[in-house]
């Protein structure tokens, strides 16, 4: 049985009776017993989230001594103060974080890796509280990143002798315990009144890192609270198409009503292996991967309707050090200076190599096209979504100023106040996930992702809506029914062009509306949308970048008092005509917003702490990174949407 | 087994240092908890703790004894259960978790819900909020004109925060003068607002429960471990 008819089919079983009535008439079914929303709006509107959440739960959280738990970062999410390590002697944190904009939904994705060693280690008391292992994690910075990381997640083998007894068992039944209070603490944080003001999903993160550090995770997001007893981690599931098997034998088979997907992420840093055959395991590392089947292909595009372009650990968009976007200067956006974690530190695993252009979603995107040709199947077929990567249970903390640092594999805060920047200087704040939805419930936002009407953001809130047609007049940006008539005359962002009509090439109707700022951060103006369109020719990638809306005049930040000069615009609109459309040639189309130029977390950090790079004395100790010729001061903003493709 | 006699190397190192008194405190937790179960006999009915045994039973060669329970039995007359980790550990978890969880078994009365809100009213306090229908004078938005019940805040998401102030001071049934947001002008009509208040306990039912439960559940532990001692 397909993906998609276990998907119909198990939704349909669960189609409650009690509230059946009060919502048939919403064009997705509802899995759930709950309220119906008050507010429901068929022309949707912007739900921003985070679907991608680390806590205590997670070993490398864990590791850097965050304390929090997925109920702590829920309650982050809707607006509450939580604590942030360094903790003092008396277990009190040395810092709060509290985000001043709540977000609308959040998935806490602690790694299903090592889950039941957290819970083991840290429970004062038992017998593998003491282990050795579990006592340099406790003890020695890093040292469980490195003992969990090296075996569990290169050699795959859990610490059985002393830990996780035979066969794992005694760290399988200790994650179990752990995943229970993960649903435990989704379940509290969802609203299923009628206010709709929250939506909790549960899920985890497949931590699969092969050859030397290369990174192929996913993060597993859940449709409702019918989930498996446990989560599947990389460790029994070595395969993306292993981790399918089992979802679908658990989840869509095995559970009446559950449903899930998964998302990629940081394909910056998985060494030209994210978006190769979902076969990829680790014996298979260091050969050349198979090629993609059809039926993979099929299967992964259905599996894998999102893809996260940005987190804290950098852009995974494009690359303007590369070839292929060298012309295309946003392309030099939040790039790291190697290509997966083994040559994160120099001198480590393997030596530092820059990406290479099948790291990035838009060659994915292209990609994805050329296989369709060969194979009539896409399994590149990425809406795009965003979110942080929180290793301090922050969802959605992508403020510039004050950024604490997200750990991970970030700076480590455990064991003291940084002293100057606290973060690596090539990380930041990570961006937000956004949806087009109806109402604020699972069901909705969930149908949402699936359909792939959501973008991102690199953190800042703008709104924009991208349709795509054939007819779409030239006025349409003067008509106050610009939404209503961009569903009736064509697809929103994610949706497949319909029939061609007439001998024009496709319409793009794009509207955009700045962040409107909060108290702590005002937001900036706009300055430019683009459209990038990729298309396939003599089997080759080929795209093309189009300035649709440029503000007028300059605009910038001058970096040494973060004051910005300039104008840019709060709205943009426009209709763009694809000038040179090929019939004949599958196309993808996506815009790109960019805003005014800001200062960077990293420069307000130093100007903050006077830094004078013309004076020595004035660079204190951690803010070398102010100085260095890797600093990027200025940060600019942007919002990419999911695609529109066409197919002839 | 080196890591056994590593584990053992690094507790008593550790033991010497300042924190061993909470340490001590920490395992004298278990080792009550753990006797707890001891005298409540559940040794004899644990499922993971009967299959331990019998493996443990299997592997010291007694395969005379055909059922988890029996050689389980055979394994208790030995002791066996006493040194064994993960019995005492699942024994002691056993415990806690019972006692934990022995306050979602007690009813829950509508006034201990409505203490509980009561008691933590920030926690569940609905904002004041106002529904209004919004008419852009700068051109049209792609932004619906009658919106939902906003607080402030959710208002101020959407438009900015000076105008979410503009319009909580605005009066109902009136349209506005021209009130400013970061997209231009806009006239407003406020349908109706709605004072603060504390939340009604039908509309945050089972956030109230599991916060009492939460909170309950450490209580009942506390407690326990006091009698135990």
């Amino acid at each position: 049985m397909s993906h998609e008819s276990l998907r119909i089919g198990a939704s349909t079983l669960l189609f409650v009776a009690w509230n059946a009535a009060a919502q048939d008439d919403r064009p997705y079914p509802i899995s759930e017993e709950r309220e119906p929303c008050a507010a429901y709006e068929p022309e949707k509107r912007p739900l921003f989230g985070d679907t991608h959440v680390h806590t205590a739960f997670s070993f490398d959280a864990n590791a850097q001594d965050t304390r929090t738990r997925p109920r702590d970062a829920y309650r982050f999410a809707r607006g509450e103060p939580i604590g942030i390590q360094p903790y003092d002697d008396d277990g009190k944190p040395m810092r709060q974080a509290q985000l001043d904009r709540p977000l609308d939904f959040v998935a806490v994705t602690d790694h299903a890796e090592f889950m039941g060693e957290m819970s083991l280690c840290n429970t004062p008391g038992t017998w593998e509280y003491w282990h050795p292992v579990c006592w340099a994690h406790r003890n020695v910075p890093n040292a469980g990143v490195i003992l969990f990381g090296a075996r569990g997640l290169i050699l795959k083998e859990r610490w059985q002798l002393g830990l996780c007894g035979d066969e794992g068992s005694d760290c399988q039944r200790a994650a179990s315990r752990t995943w229970l209070e993960t649903r435990a603490a989704a379940e509290e944080a969802y609203d299923r009144t009628s206010a709709c003001r929250f939506s909790s999903f549960v899920g985890y993160e497949w931590t699969a890192s092969v050859g030397t550090g290369q990174n192929l995770h996913r993060n597993v997001i859940f449709r409702n609270a019918q989930v498996p007893s446990l989560p599947a981690s990389w460790i029994e599931t070595p395969s993306a198409r292993e981790l399918w098997d089992r979802l679908e034998a658990d989840c869509l088979q095995g559970i009446p009503g559950c449903d899930v997907l998964t998302i990629p992420h940081n394909s910056n840093l998985s060494g030209g292996l994210m978006f190769e055959s979902s076969r990829v395991r680790d014996s298979q590392a260091n050969q050349t991967p198979a090629p993609i089947r059809a039926q993979d292909a099929l299967r992964r595009s259905r599996w894998e309707p999102l893809v996260e372009i940005m987190q804290h650990k950098g852009s995974s968009e494009c690359d303007s050090r590369l070839e292929p976007w060298s012309t295309d200067e946003a392309c030099g956006f939040e790039k790291l200076p190697y290509n997966q974690f083994g040559s994160k530190d120099e001198g480590a695993f393997v030596e530092r190599q820059l990406s290479t252009p099948n790291d990035y979603v838009r060659w994915a995107l292209q990609e994805g096209l050329r296989i369709q040709q060969r194979l009539g199947a896409n399994p590149f077929r990425y809406g795009i979504i965003a979110s942080t990567d929180s290793h301090i249970s922050a969802p959605g903390l992508t403020a510039e100023k004050d950024h604490p640092g997200h750990g991970g594999a970030g700076m480590n805060a455990g064991s003291g106040l940084p002293e100057g920047l606290p973060d690596d200087l090539e990380f930041g704040p990570g961006g937000l996930a956004v949806v087009w939805a109806e109402e604020n419930n699972r069901d909705a936002i969930f149908a949402a992702m699936l359909r792939r009407e959501t973008y991102g953001t690199s953190g800042t809130r703008p709104v924009v809506r991208f349709f795509g047609g054939w007819d779409y007049p030239e006025g349409l940006c003067d008509d106050p029914n610009f939404v209503s008539e961009g569903y009736a005359s064509g697809v929103p962002m994610g949706g497949e062009l319909p029939a061609r009509s007439g001998d024009g090439g496709p319409r793009f109707a794009l509207w955009a509306l700045r962040d409107p700022g909060s108290g702590k951060d005002a937001g900036s103006d706009l300055r430019r949308i683009q459209i990038i369109k990729g298309w396939i020719e003599n089997d080759e990638h080929r795209e093309q970048v189009v300035d649709v809306v440029t503000a007028p005049g300059e605009a910038g930040v001058d970096p040494a008092t973060c004051e910005p000069w300039g104008r840019g615009q709060p709205k943009m609109c426009s209709v763009w005509q694809d000038p040179d459309f090929d019939p004949a040639q599958p196309a993808f189309y996506y815009a790109r917003v960019l805003e005014s130029p800001t200062c960077r977390w990293s420069q307000l950090l130093c100007n903050q702490r006077d830094v004078d790079c013309n004076d020595s004395a004035s660079i204190g100790k951690g803010l070398e990174g102010c100085c260095s010729p890797e600093h990027r001061p200025v940060i600019q903003e942007r919002a990419w949407t999911s695609p529109i493709w066409y197919t002839p | 087994m080196h890591f056994v006699l590593l584990g053992a190397l690094l507790f008593t190192l550790q033991a010497g240092f300042s924190r061993s008194e909470a340490t001590d405190q920490t395992a004298s937790v278990d080792e009550l908890l753990f006797q707890q179960a001891l005298d409540e006999g559940l040794h004899h009915h644990d499922p993971v703790v009967r299959t331990r045994l019998a493996a443990n039973m299997r592997f010291a060669g007694a395969v005379s004894a055909t059922s988890d329970f029996e050689l389980a039995r055979q394994a208790i007359a030995l002791g066996m259960h006493e040194s064994d980790r993960v019995v005492r550990r699942s024994l002691t978890q056993a415990v806690k978790l019972r006692t934990e969880q022995s306050v979602r078994g007690q009813p829950l009365r509508e006034a201990d819900l409505d203490r509980h809100l009561q008691q933590h009213r920030d926690r569940f306090r609905e904002p004041a909020r106002v529904r209004i229908r919004q008419q852009p004078l700068d051109g049209p938005l792609p932004l619906p004109q009658e919106l939902p019940s906003y607080s402030e805040r959710e208002l101020a998401q959407h438009f900015g925060e000076a105008f979410a102030r503009a319009v909580f001071a605005t009066s109902p049934h009136v349209w506005s003068q021209p009130l400013t947001s970061v997209y231009g002008r806009h006239s407003v009509w406020v349908h109706n607002k709605t004072p603060a208040v504390l939340s009604r306990l039908s509309a945050v039912r089972s956030q109230v429960r599991e916060d009492l439960l939460h909170e309950r559940g450490g209580v009942a532990l506390a407690q326990e471990i006091a009698r135990l001692r």
